[in-house]
């Protein structure tokens, strides 16, 4: 072991120990001089002050860093730093002003075919990507700031942006005003933990095509659409927030063709649909609480086996929708506040099963604008009937074993 | 009355026009994938015998939405990707290339003339197809 790490050395050179660090001075010869000066494993530090850089590559390994009021200013005209290469860390910096293009993807810090990159403590503003991350892998994007001001959601982009990627990490960065705030798509073995995305003009985390990711202790508020995770397998989804998601085509979390997934202990409140399940199977969804929403759930007729248990239903308009009769997906052992059933054996669990359709959620499924109705007695009257005998709404869809208490 | 009644056929007659409408970035959703529609480059559009007009946010989702649709379509639209314009499904040229994504991961692109799609080309390295032959490929959302 001793003569393997004495090879490694021998190999790479002591760390630190041949080194050198630049200073940049502001309006100096500037950080792309610097670059083309320095050599593998050299340390570029921004002193305090403005930075013009447009299109600055990075094409050698490099910790490039800022001390505090360093900007790196971008002038309004295309990407601002571009990596190319591996083992680069860039930290500690402002970096503002991108271009803005409808064809083009500009970037703060737009990074191609690199491995082992270390983005961190970065403010990041007023850009059209924060960080576009194409064809990489081994990168961790940590406890960044990003924050643009864009109304026009087709010229904006997004705050961390990956396509094509690799055991990749972003983990408590805080993005806000991008049209997404992270974007995955073609990402394997990714991990988004503690980021707070919120305001974002589209989605808080749009997510695609990345299998065997997970997302856990996330905050999603208040984004145009909420957060979408479609046509992917094996992800796991653990303690998120999804927030006020607002609108016609706007879901707290839309499933999309996930399979083989879990949805465990997440918060969704106060969206008009908490979740949206199509194409989805083989969904575990446990200890969730659906609370304050216009639509908790609305599970579509072509998921398959998604198991809900354990989970909790408060205060939504609708508990569950669907659009058909035809329901194999199962529901078992949920608190739901609207049951008014009783408990004679004491076990904790409901003597009398509980259906979560509502009639009229059938009919507004049908006919949205009958949704007027919603606190009409005649509505109320409907739903007393349908629950004693079902006629419209999914006979199997029933929880037979609902909680009388809510779940710790 | 002449003239008014003139207007009311005409009006009626656009009412009833089976067109597709211009889709509505940022507010539409797809009506096969379900997201927001944003990109103006890559929109496209069914028009079913029915009449109803179905936006979409690509040409993968159009021609998935397609295949799975049991309703006749009387026409399909796709986005000219230099004009961002509606333009006929059935006779705009296609460009498939790994590098100009398109919202649903195909990397399909559309446009007006063969000159357009050559010139696109050139920028982005792939291959043309036209409408048959893009049906015949078997791309689709990924």
């Amino acid at each position: 072991m001793r003569y393997f790490l004495f090879a490694i050395l021998l190999l790479f050179g002591a760390p630190g120990a041949d080194a050198r660090q630049f200073d940049v001075v502001p309006g100096g010869e500037g950080l792309a001089a610097t670059i083309a000066e320095a050599s593998a494993g050299d340390r570029i530090v921004l002193l305090p002050g403005i930075h013009s850089a447009t299109a600055v590559t990075i094409d050698k390994p490099l910790t490039i860093e800022g001390r505090p009021g360093a900007i790196v200013d971008g002038g309004g005209q295309g990407s601002i730093l571009l990596v190319e290469t591996n083992n680069v860390t860039i930290r500690d910096l402002h970096i503002r002003n991108t271009g803005v293009s409808y064809s083009r993807d500009f970037a703060a810090v737009k990074v191609e075919n690199a491995k082992d990159c270390l983005f961190e403590n970065n403010l990041i503003t007023d850009v059209a990507y924060g960080f576009h991350i194409a064809r990489s892998s081994a990168i961790l994007v940590r406890s960044n700031t990003i924050h643009s001001a864009f109304t026009d959601q087709t010229s904006s982009g997004n705050g961390v942006h990956i396509w094509y990627g690799n055991n990749i990490t972003i983990t408590g960065n805080r993005i806000t005003g991008q049209r997404d705030g992270i974007y995955l798509e073609f990402l394997k073995d990714g991990r988004i933990t503690g980021n707070v995305c919120e305001q974002n003009l589209r989605y808080g985390l749009h997510f695609m095509f990345s299998d065997r990711s997970e997302y856990e202790d996330n905050v999603f508020r208040a984004n145009g659409a909420g957060v979408a995770v479609m046509y992917t397998k094996n992800v796991t989804m653990r303690r998120n927030r999804f927030e006020k998601s607002w609108g016609g085509a706007a879901y707290g979390l839309l499933l999309k063709e996930i399979n083989d997934s879990v949805v465990e202990d997440n918060l969704f409140l106060d969206n008009s649909i908490g979740m949206h399940a199509e194409g989805s199977t083989r969904v575990k969804l446990t200890g969730n609480t659906w609370d304050r929403n216009g639509w908790a759930v609305r599970i579509m007729g072509n998921c398959e086996d998604c198991v809900f248990h354990q989970n909790i239903f408060s205060g939504n308009a609708f508990d569950v929708g669907t659009n058909t009769r035809r329901n194999p997906n199962r529901f078992e052992g949920n608190f739901w506040g609207d049951y008014r059933g009783y408990d004679l054996d004491r076990d904790g669990v409901g003597d009398v099963p509980y259906h979560p359709v509502r009639l009229f959620a059938m009919l507004v499924e049908k006919n949205p604008p009958a949704l007027i109705f919603l606190r009409s007695a005649f509505v109320s009257l409907l739903d007393v009937m349908e629950s004693v005998a079902p006629a419209l709404t999914p006979e199997t869809l029933v929880d037979e074993a609902p909680l009388m208490r809510r779940p710790k | 009355m002449r003239r008014t009644s003139l207007v009311l056929i005409a009006v009626a007659l656009s009412a009833c026009s089976v067109g597709p409408r211009p889709i509505r970035y940022g507010e539409d959703e797809c009506a096969h994938c379900r997201m927001r529609i944003m990109d103006p480059r890559f929109g496209a559009e069914a028009v079913t015998a029915k009449g109803r007009q179905m936006p979409m946010d690509s040409v993968e989702c159009l021609l998935d939405w397609v295949a799975e649709s049991d309703e006749g379509m009387r026409s399909l639209w796709v986005t000219d990707y230099s004009s961002k314009q509606l333009i006929a499904a059935e006779t705009a040229i296609y460009l498939e290339s790994e590098h100009l994504p398109s919202p649903m991961g195909a990397g399909v692109s559309a446009y007006a003339t063969r000159e357009l799609a050559e010139q696109a080309l050139r920028d982005y390295p792939g291959r043309l197809l036209d409408w048959t032959e893009l049906k015949a490929s078997g791309l689709s959302v990924k």
